[in-house]
């Protein structure tokens, strides 16, 4: 049953053949590891509102700051993924971060490397998902589920596990098509909205002053600290930018090309949406608020509220929790090549019947579902703790690619050691930024959480190293040992079950064979002698009183003094068994009470091999 | 219980073969070598179901490096269902012409809360696994990971 439930959600297994059918054509790809970041454009802007308006002074205020942090993440973006471009051809087989970390930083460098990507996943999966249902919650017709918003975030993210369980290149076309549809709507509402802005005329949404009620000692002046904040926040844009550096491996040939081409593409459509966004804001004027997202008011500004708006809205939410599809992609992926470096589980290193790993999968769903709930599902609780991971793991991977160009010098080397300082010092400023403007609403959680992470990671690969030690061998240990080697069956009566046993004790072929009943009283042994005799066993049948009916206690007492009998070395002791419905059937537990018992029992007997025979009653 | 004639004669002929199943060669398999040398049927080899050609490869090595010429190291390729249903499908193969077939499965024995965590075991999965083969018997043969009387 709970087979055909797995059949039904994840779909019939796939052999590893047909692991390079599961490769990714460049339109899937674009989809399946962009959506993260560009759904990013849905929030960003947002977000740097939440920070410079709402957070500091007025609307009008942190609407003057929009555009010139706007310009400065579009140039981090482009900054950021110069560098990306040279980690893709210097790395072929993919792993980002971790992988370019640990072959020129180090171990310690590279788990952090890992520990920040990980957190960030997580991260990404919930304050996708959270957005997404944002934007659903923000239609009229919708908002009523404002108060399932939890229930909602869990059912998107189990949605999200079956499709990534069916396997890799399913889910990206799955995801495909919302991406898509995402991309031309906003184009439409950033094209259509500037245009009728510059060549037109658009009322900008119309200011709530209910809404605003607590920003509405407007006058005061926006810090140096807020701005930062601010920039930190539209700063998450960036998430997710590393993911096609390490999935590099899922391309069709020639997979690095094919991967920095679509990186490029990526950053366009990005870096030209979010300038568009926060351009199109500027002059619509939006106020942020948890009741309607920027985007669905400007929206609502520029098409009305008409079936337009309403396919904007769920493209937004469509592609913002299919953003989270990235994650599931990299999480699972990352674990499994940290795993296979022994600092995880190696359960996160194994495929499952879909080729797909599923043990990441899942753990990333459950982290990411326990992250809705503690923070009922709110994007804006939820974005402090993002992007410290992000720039974290930005940092390293772009000082890592430093010391390989220094190392390797191939051609063109030296443009390449000052594409990646330029990026490295670039993110390592915006990982301080961060680190210092949000440490207090919530970024010291990864700042805590990491440093746990990696200690939890050379736990781990200290206790495999030591594991590996103690299980290396010579090849003293395993030469054949012929031994003197005594078996004895266990009988409790006659009947198929045990003539099944005496058959297979015989097929040993040991030095010495027995058979062994114990008896309560005389009626129980010379019933059995006679029995023994009618049928004609040529094995010898040795009887064992009981006065006290103790059955464990007699059976050790004899293999004892069989021991002293014939020297032995090793005894099997083969115990008939019956087996009804099953080995773990329910129904087992009415049968085989004693032989239980007794094998547990017989475990710590030295140099005693318990076998049970199985007899499978109709 | 009435005797019909020839059902529970004890046959001497019938070939056994004993199959012990391998993923690494470390300690963890040396208990359950032991046991297959001291058994002394008259067909013994290792088997390894392989989901992963360097794992593979590595373990073929190490066979040979630890002189363990003795016992015939046999590898099948994981098939689609899995790594049960391939160990399944290979002793079924050794079962089919009513040969009796002893499956000894190494098995890292844990104690810790924790270490079930870092050590996934399938030997209980493999015994549900063939328990329904006729013919066919499995030894789980436990090597205790922590140090002498702990486990």
């Amino acid at each position: 049953m709970l087979s055909l439930a797995k059949r039904f959600l994840v779909g019939r297994p796939l052999s590893s053949a047909e692991a390079e059918h599961q490769r990714l054509p460049k339109r899937i790809a674009l989809a399946t590891f962009s959506s993260d970041p560009i759904s990013s454009t849905a929030y960003a802007t947002e977000e740097i509102l939440f920070v410079t308006a709402v957070g500091g002074s007025s609307l009008a205020l942190g609407l003057t700051k929009l555009i010139p942090m706007a310009i400065a993440v579009a140039i981090l973006l482009a900054v950021v993924v110069a560098s990306y471009r040279q980690t893709i051809f210097a790395y072929p087989n993919g792993g980002g971060a971790y992988i370019v970390s640990r072959e020129n930083l180090g171990e310690y460098p590279s788990l952090i490397a890992g520990a920040s990507l990980l957190v960030d996943y997580v991260l990404t999966v919930a304050v996708s998902v959270s957005a997404g249902v944002a934007a659903i919650v923000s239609l009229d017709a919708f908002r009523s589920l404002e108060e399932d918003r939890v229930l909602l975030c869990l059912f998107f993210v189990a949605l999200l596990t079956a499709g990534n369980l069916r396997g890799l290149k399913e889910s990206g076309k799955i995801f495909a098509f919302p991406t898509y549809v995402y991309i031309v709507s906003l184009t439409l509402l950033v094209g259509y909205g500037l245009a009728r802005v510059f060549f037109g005329h658009v009322e900008p949404v119309p200011f709530d002053p209910e809404r605003a009620e607590h920003v509405a000692q407007a006058g005061g002046s926006l810090s140096l600290f807020l701005v930062l904040r601010g920039f930190s926040s539209g700063a998450v844009a960036l998430s997710g930018v590393e993911a096609i550096s390490n999935g590099i491996p899922a391309f069709r040939k020639p997979e690095s090309k094919n991967a920095a081409t679509t990186l490029t593409t990526m950053a366009c459509i990005l870096g030209t949406l979010f300038l568009g966004v926060s351009i199109l804001a500027r002059h619509l004027q939006p106020f942020p608020t948890h009741d309607e997202t920027v985007i669905s008011q400007m929206g609502r500004a520029v098409f009305g509220t008409g079936p337009v708006h309403t396919i904007l809205q769920f493209a937004t939410a469509g592609i913002l929790i299919l953003a989270a599809n990235t994650a599931y992609v990299d999480f699972p992926r990352l674990a499994s090549i940290i795993a296979s470096d022994g600092y995880l589980p190696r359960q996160f290193a194994s495929r499952g019947d879909r080729l797909v790993f599923s043990n990441g999968i899942v753990f990333l769903a459950v982290v990411a579902s326990l992250l809705l709930v503690a923070f009922k599902g709110l994007t804006t609780l939820l974005i402090p703790l993002y992007a410290v991971g992000v720039f974290t793991s930005f940092t390293l991977s772009q000082a890592g690619m430093v010391r390989h160009h220094q190392r390797l010098r191939a051609q063109g080397w030296k443009r390449g050691v000052v594409v990646n300082a330029v990026g490295a010092v670039a993110t390592f400023v915006v990982l301080v930024i961060v680190a210092v403007t949000k440490f207090a609403v919530g970024a010291w959680l990864p700042i805590v959480v990491v440093p746990g992470i990696i200690t939890l990671f050379a736990g781990i690969k200290r206790h495999y190293r030591r594991v590996g030690r103690s299980l290396a061998i010579t090849p003293d240990q395993v030469r054949p040992r012929p031994a003197r080697h005594t078996v004895v069956v266990l009988v409790g009566g006659i009947h198929r079950g045990v003539v099944r046993a005496l058959q297979y004790a015989r097929s040993l072929r040991p030095n010495h064979l027995a058979a062994l009943y114990v008896t309560y009283d005389d009626n129980g042994r010379q019933g059995l002698e006679s029995q023994w005799k009618e049928f004609g066993f040529d094995i010898t049948l040795e009887i064992v009183d009981s006065p006290y009916r103790e059955l464990v206690d007699v059976v050790l007492r004899y293999l004892d003094e069989l021991d002293e009998r014939w020297g032995n070395e090793t005894i099997t002791v083969v115990i008939p068994e019956f087996v009804v419905g099953g080995l773990f059937s329910p129904t087992q537990l009415l049968h085989n009470q004693s032989a239980a018992a007794l094998k547990l029992a017989l475990l710590f007997r030295k140099d005693t091999v318990v076998t049970s025979v199985p007899y499978q009653v109709e | 219980m009435a005797r019909p004639d020839g059902i529970f004669e004890l046959r001497r002929t019938r070939n056994h073969t004993v199959v012990v199943l391998v993923s690494v060669a470390d300690r963890r398999i040396v208990p359950a070598l032991h046991v297959v040398s001291r058994l002394g049927c008259s067909d013994s080899r290792a088997l390894h179901v392989s989901v992963d050609a360097e794992a593979t490869r590595k373990l073929a090595a190490d066979w040979m490096d630890l002189g363990l010429s003795w016992l015939p190291l046999h590898i099948e390729e994981a098939a689609a269902e899995g790594v049960l249903a391939s160990v399944r499908r290979a002793i079924e193969k050794d079962a089919d012409g009513g040969d009796r077939v002893t499956v000894v499965v190494p098995e890292l024995d844990v104690v810790r809360w924790w270490q079930p965590l870092l050590f996934r075991s399938r030997a209980r999965r493999i015994a549900e696994e063939l328990q329904p083969l006729p013919g066919v018997t499995t030894v789980i043969v436990p090597f205790c990971l922590m140090p002498r009387g702990s486990c």
